[in-house]
């Protein structure tokens, strides 16, 4: 009888059966588990593999991004050997420092040479893009150029209007004598300036001169040199545009250090870049941007 | 009459011994089952294992070779050296750098060919097979050089 069962000497226990599984079914069935069971740990060593080299590609780049800022960093400071801008955190101050013996234009060639070969030790493709002038451009709209060819130094706004300027602090070393100078028609009120021009021959002509003058009209500081050679520092209205800046040698070299500090009205989240159109490559890094003054 | 109750009996005890030896082959059955599924479940576990084991040691590797934190190290030292124009007198920027550290500055001239100045960092060999390398220029009175400082951990 189906569903009975009999016991072992024949006392007979009647339990409701329960229809065996065909032992094939079985093996599929543990089969099924099994691969069921390595797919997940299968999907789950490949969910680690996949996460573990994404981890090892980010950090990869993040390494690569380093090196493209230290790089960065390299270069801005040796470009500042010749020309730098430097505007404390804390403070309003723009502060100019230029290297007026360099010829930039050369310096800037060789420099562009010599990075090149440079950036091979780093593994890393570097070159720039040079011309004189040598610039520097703010965020703000303002912009310094230094002209080596015309011995010419500007300072103003380039999106139009008055640079947002209050006062011009200068300090300009003469490496030649000077003969005799003149200096603006000072005002009441205006934008402040402040000359400290150093004569480093002897005897020295040193002289210090500051006043307030009128930023919308021509004012203009001249050291006179001899063969009727001049250094101008104008201010105010230059070529047109309001509350500039302009220091200009004309017949004579005779400037080594020039150092400039503008005081801005404001300043917001203020960047400043060279003029020097920079392409560092690194695996996973391409930096196509200006280069920046720090 | 009795010899069929003998034959009876006779009939019974043979199928008593039948079914003892039915339940014998039955348990020598279940237990060779029995193996079988230990072994399977044996062998189970050990995949399991080996497997999880090999999952969890490639999760616990270190992700970024362990000497690139070296070369970080590196650069900012460099980096400390030419905002201190210190490139011709490393010493004591060297000096404050971790104990676990050793280095060696070598400056060269623009062509970087040839070396104008070596620093070792006191208390150091002067080189280790496991050196990582980091560059950085600079300039000094108008002339380009090169400073390449090698960094290794301490043995």
């Amino acid at each position: 009888m189906i569903g009975e069962r009999t016991g072992l000497f024949g006392k007979g226990v009647v339990r409701p059966s329960i229809p065996a599984e065909p032992k094939g079914k079985r093996g599929y069935i543990l089969s099924l588990v099994v691969i069921m069971l390595l797919s997940v740990l299968a999907l789950y060593a490949n969910d680690a593999a996949t996460q573990k080299q994404r981890a090892h590609t980010f950090l990869q780049k993040q390494f690569y991004t380093e090196k493209t800022v230290f790089i960065i960093d390299d270069m801005a400071q040796d470009v500042r050997s010749v020309l730098s801008l430097d505007y404390p955190a804390d403070s309003t101050q723009l502060i100019f420092n230029e290297n007026l013996v360099v010829n930039k234009s050369q310096f800037l060639a060789n420099y562009s040479d010599f990075i090149s070969n440079f950036s091979q030790l780093e593994n890393a493709n570097v070159s720039f893009a040079y011309s004189d002038p040598l610039g520097i451009l703010l965020s703000n709209g303002l912009v310094y150029t230094s002209n080596f060819t015309n011995q010419q130094i500007d300072l103003y706004n380039s999106i139009g209007g008055a640079a947002a300027i209050t006062a011009y602090y200068m300090s300009i070393n003469s490496s030649q004598a000077s003969s005799a100078y003149s200096l603006p028609t000072f005002m009441a009120n205006g934008t402040l300036v402040f000359l400290n021009f150093t004569d480093l021959a002897k005897p020295s002509k040193s002289f210090t001169a500051s006043g307030f003058v009128d930023p919308a009209v021509p004012n203009q500081f001249d050291i006179k040199y001899s063969g009727n050679n001049h250094v101008y520092v104008n201010i105010g209205l230059v070529d047109g545009r309001q509350n500039s800046y302009q220091m200009q040698q004309v017949g004579v070299t005779a400037l080594a250090g020039h150092s400039l500090i503008a005081n801005l009205t404001t300043r917001d989240g203020l960047y400043a870049a060279y003029n020097l159109p920079l392409n560092i490559t690194m695996p996973g890094v391409n930096f196509i941007d200006r280069l920046p003054t720090r | 009459m009795p010899h069929s109750k003998n034959t009876h009996r006779g009939s019974r005890e043979k199928s008593r011994k039948g079914l003892r030896a039915e339940t014998r082959k039955s348990c020598a059955i279940q237990s060779h089952k029995g193996f079988v599924a230990l072994l399977d479940a044996i062998m189970a576990i050990f995949v399991v294992i080996t497997f999880s084991g090999i999952i969890t040691t490639a999760l616990q590797q270190k992700i970024l070779d362990p000497q690139v934190q070296l070369q970080r190290q590196g650069m900012d030292v460099l980096a400390v050296l030419e905002y201190s124009g210190a490139f011709y007198s490393p010493n004591a920027i060297l000096s404050e750098t971790s104990d676990a550290t050793c280095m060696r500055l070598e400056v060269y001239n623009s062509t970087s060919s040839t070396i104008d100045y070596t620093a070792v960092k006191a208390g150091c060999p002067s080189s280790s097979n496991n050196e990582r390398v980091a560059w950085r220029s600079f300039v000094k009175n108008g002339q380009f050089g090169s400073a390449k400082l090698a960094i290794w951990v301490k043995q």
